[in-house]
């Protein structure tokens, strides 16, 4: 059976979803994820209007500015694109196709088994309702594999369609850089540029066994690309998913933290966050790892704990110790994040009595939030004026 | 695989407070749609041309339906709490 692979990209989703709802915005540069006049944030999304000023997703929102003065510039709101991806999602499904939902604005879908004729009317069927109901376009690539499917529509972009047929990927590939490759990255990138493999036409010519003594299991990825074989398998919407391995929130911060009281309210907000999460998912953890950034040094360190908690407030200490274990004279906190590991099932199974009612509280906690939206009730610390002790 | 009830930054301690005032909204209920008219703000009224976009989020128990939509000179955007049914418009800052 021929293996084929659509794979929808959104355009610029975010900023084009704004474009959507200020119709007054439309053809004009628009940045996402920053206030006007703020731009202590970074580009979350942009339209092609200010990336053709050389704006990015994931620049600092104060050199976009200096880049496209002229664009306008909209704080993120990722409700409108969880509703909208969610809607697309059932859209479709509603069509009987299967697939992956790989992020928020990419969708891989299983046309194998299919001829060309009824993938590229599937596609062209799905580009149209998307635009009909929400106004946005989206770009598609049908391959043999994921990551040819991915290039294909990249490079039609935007509002593009393209079909990868078997005959044609060799010439497709040829000139590509290498770092144009999807999961090519910049190490690997470097690594390939230094035995002179520039494009993907170099790297054809390169054997499984060079490649695999090489990069071990990525050499055989790396050769697989041009012959259409890939390790990956689509993880279908409708089968149950795989349990997580971790789970984790961080934050970028708009303005950088200085303050030791400050810094502890963000890592008891993260906690509070990734312990509601391993809750609903009824997981608990193990490891604990903490990560803070300063501009140029990132420091990150994971401690495993004896017992699994997935206490919002014990995360919160936990984090707290490996807190106490760096060294912060002079660091200036730019962005943090808190992540669970060692996962396991919650057994909510509990020895001594103040266990059972601290579970107890959690549980009404959740239960009001639930009920009557995030944050309706949550701990006083994150209410409290930060002080201005030294971060160190 | 993403997963949409992943995300929470709304829940942020910098996120700014919505600025919205109450608003009188006029509606035609079609087909389990819900579709606004006209609204009324400061005793002035105000003809829905176009529904730019619309979407839905929960908050606790309470579904809140957004609009953006467009009379003949601007866009506005309106929003109704199923659970308080209260129409409210978000004021620009």
């Amino acid at each position: 059976m021929n293996k084929r692979i659509i794979h929808l990209d959104m355009d610029a989703f975010f900023a084009s979803v704004e474009q959507a709802v200020h119709p007054e915005y439309k053809g004009k540069p628009l940045i996402v994820g920053s206030r006007p006049g703020k731009y202590n944030t970074v580009v979350a999304a942009c339209s092609y209007e200010a990336k053709a000023s050389g704006v990015t997703s994931g620049m600092s929102a104060r050199q976009a500015f200096r880049l496209c003065p002229e664009a306008v510039f909209v704080p993120a709101d990722s409700s409108k694109y969880i509703y909208t991806s969610d809607k697309i999602l059932e859209m479709i499904r509603d069509m009987c196709l299967r697939g992956e939902r790989a992020s928020i604005d990419e969708f891989f879908l299983d046309m194998s088994g299919d001829n060309p004729a009824q993938s590229l009317e599937a596609a062209m069927c799905i580009k149209q309702r998307i635009h009909q109901r929400f106004h946005i376009t989206g770009s598609i690539g049908i391959a043999p594999t994921r990551v040819l499917a991915k290039m294909a529509a990249k490079a039609q972009k935007p509002d593009g369609l393209m079909i990868l047929e078997e005959k044609d990927i060799s010439g497709f590939l040829k000139d590509k850089p290498v770092e144009k490759v999807p999961g090519i990255g910049p190490a690997l990138c470097e690594q390939l540029h230094l035995l002179s493999v520039f494009t993907c036409g170099d790297l054809g010519e390169l054997s499984l066994d060079f490649l695999t003594g090489k990069f071990g299991k990525a050499g055989s990825w790396l050769w697989g690309i041009r012959r259409c074989e890939e390790p990956y398998e689509i993880k279908y919407w409708d089968e149950p998913a795989l349990p997580p391995k971790s789970v984790s929130h961080s934050y970028t911060l708009e303005k950088e933290i200085r303050t030791r009281a400050l810094l502890e309210m963000w890592i008891r907000l993260l906690s509070e966050m990734v312990g509601y999460r391993l809750r609903k998912d009824n997981l608990e953890a193990k490891g604990i790892q903490l990560y803070l950034r300063d501009n140029d040094i990132i420091l990150s360190r994971q401690k495993k704990f004896y017992s699994p908690t997935f206490d919002s407030g014990e995360i919160y200490k936990r984090a707290s110790l490996i807190l106490d274990s760096f060294c912060l004279s002079r660091f200036k906190v730019k962005a943090l994040g808190v992540c669970a590991s060692y996962l396991s099932s919650a057994e909510c199974m509990y020895l001594f009595e103040q266990d059972k009612k601290r579970y107890n509280v959690i549980s009404a906690i959740d239960k009001i939030n639930d009920r009557f939206g995030d944050w309706s009730i949550f701990p006083a610390v994150l209410t409290q004026e930060a002080s201005h002790r030294p971060i160190s | 695989m993403f997963n949409s009830n992943a995300r929470w930054d709304r829940s942020l301690p910098d996120s700014v407070e919505e600025k919205s005032c109450p608003v009188e909204v006029f509606v035609h209920f079609s087909k389990g749609r819900l579709v606004p008219v006209s609204f009324s703000l400061n005793e002035n009224k105000y003809t829905v041309q176009r529904i730019n976009y619309s979407w839905s989020e929960r908050r606790g128990r309470s579904v809140i339906h957004f609009f953006s939509v467009s009379d003949t000179s601007d866009t506005y955007q309106l929003s109704f709490n199923s659970e308080t049914f209260a129409w409210r418009m978000f004021l620009h800052e």
